[in-house]
């Protein structure tokens, strides 16, 4: 083999192999390209979208935690103090609206009307005026009368809440028995007025016991509900 | 005989093709720098051959060890942190365009 053909041979083997790197390192190149692709359109989307998610996720728990700590720390004693009152303001209702049962001192009276003189507007003068004077619960002729309990006439009857009465009327009320007293007794006052009719006499007396039964039919309300600011009983 | 390297890339690149050679995603960047590394030696080789100052066993001997240390520097730079294959891309880079040019104005007198 001649020097001239010794040296076209080595650079054809070169040329051979350095053909040959040349197609590899091509081909990697583009398998490599190709799997970028294929994780740009399909993997990348998938991922970024399922971390989107679980950032979304992770955000919503970290502002229902904040929320969460933020009610705790300001809200507890609040909340605890609000039952309390709230507790206390519903006691007083029940027992203001005869929903339990209720006892205590007061002043009892009896309305003597041989001649069927007084009207429901009398009756009504009188349970006003110890409303006025603090009674806390108001019994006539045994029946508790609720917040819309009301008198009315019938022919020469006088009626509550629909229901016949028949004199002498029986009024008792629950409260502070010298307060209702000079409420009562006081000169132009109602017992004063009552007497004034020749055939009508007015006696009280204290007690220092008086039961005032529950209501056994609680009124119901048709057309009124809480306004919308106290509807949900806050404050 | 000059086409006798044409015949010999025509072949490396069907035996690449037929062969079907798969590198390792971790190595590719190493055997891009040694393909650069053997352009260069070609193209140097060439360019001798046409100067008449070729000498075989300078050729085949500068062909592989520039290959290798082509490989062997990047490697090296990958374990330093630093990307010294960058040095090798200028080098035979520019020497791959010197090459041309003078394989041009040889080819063309």
């Amino acid at each position: 083999m001649s020097a001239r053909s010794k040296t076209a041979w080595g650079l054809f083997l070169t040329f051979a192999v350095l053909g040959f790197m040349l197609v590899t390192q091509a081909r990697v190149q583009e398998n490599r390209n190709r799997q970028l692709d294929l994780q740009t359109v399909e993997e990348l989307t998938t991922l970024v979208g399922t971390l989107s998610q679980e950032n979304d996720r992770l955000q919503e728990e970290v502002t229902e935690l904040r929320l969460l700590a933020v009610e705790d720390r300001f809200t507890e004693q609040d909340r605890a103090d609000s039952l309390v009152e709230q507790e206390r303001t519903l006691a007083g209702l029940r027992l203001l609206n005869g929903v339990v049962e209720s006892s205590g001192p007061g002043v009892r009276l009896e309305l003597r009307d041989p001649l069927r003189e007084l009207h429901a507007y009398e009756l009504g003068q009188v349970v006003n005026e110890l409303k006025s004077a603090g009674a806390e619960a108001i019994i006539v002729n045994g029946r508790r009368l609720s917040v819309r309990s009301a008198f009315g006439n019938f022919g020469e009857r006088v009626t509550l809440d629909g229901v016949v009465l028949t004199a002498p009327y029986e009024v008792e009320a629950l409260g502070e028995p010298d307060t209702l007293i000079s409420s009562m007794v006081m000169a132009g006052g109602v017992i004063p007025t009552l007497e004034g009719r020749p055939r009508v006499s007015v006696e009280i007396v204290k007690r220092q016991e008086l039961r005032a039964t529950r209501l056994e039919n609680l009124p119901t309300y048709v057309l009124a509900a809480p306004s919308r600011e106290d509807g949900d009983g806050a404050g | 005989m000059i086409y006798l390297p044409l015949l010999g890339l025509l072949l490396g690149v069907a035996i690449g093709y037929v062969v079907n050679y798969e590198v390792p995603p971790e190595y590719a960047r190493y055997l891009s720098i040694a393909v650069l590394a053997a352009l260069d030696s070609t193209l140097g080789g060439v360019r001798a051959m046409l100067e008449r100052t070729f000498n075989d066993r300078l050729f085949i001997t500068g062909f592989i060890s520039n290959t290798i240390l082509a490989a062997l520097i990047t490697y090296l730079g990958d374990r330093m942190g630093l990307s010294l294959y960058l040095a090798a891309v200028i080098a035979f880079g520019v020497r791959i365009f010197q090459n041309l040019a003078i394989v041009r104005r040889l080819i063309l007198r």
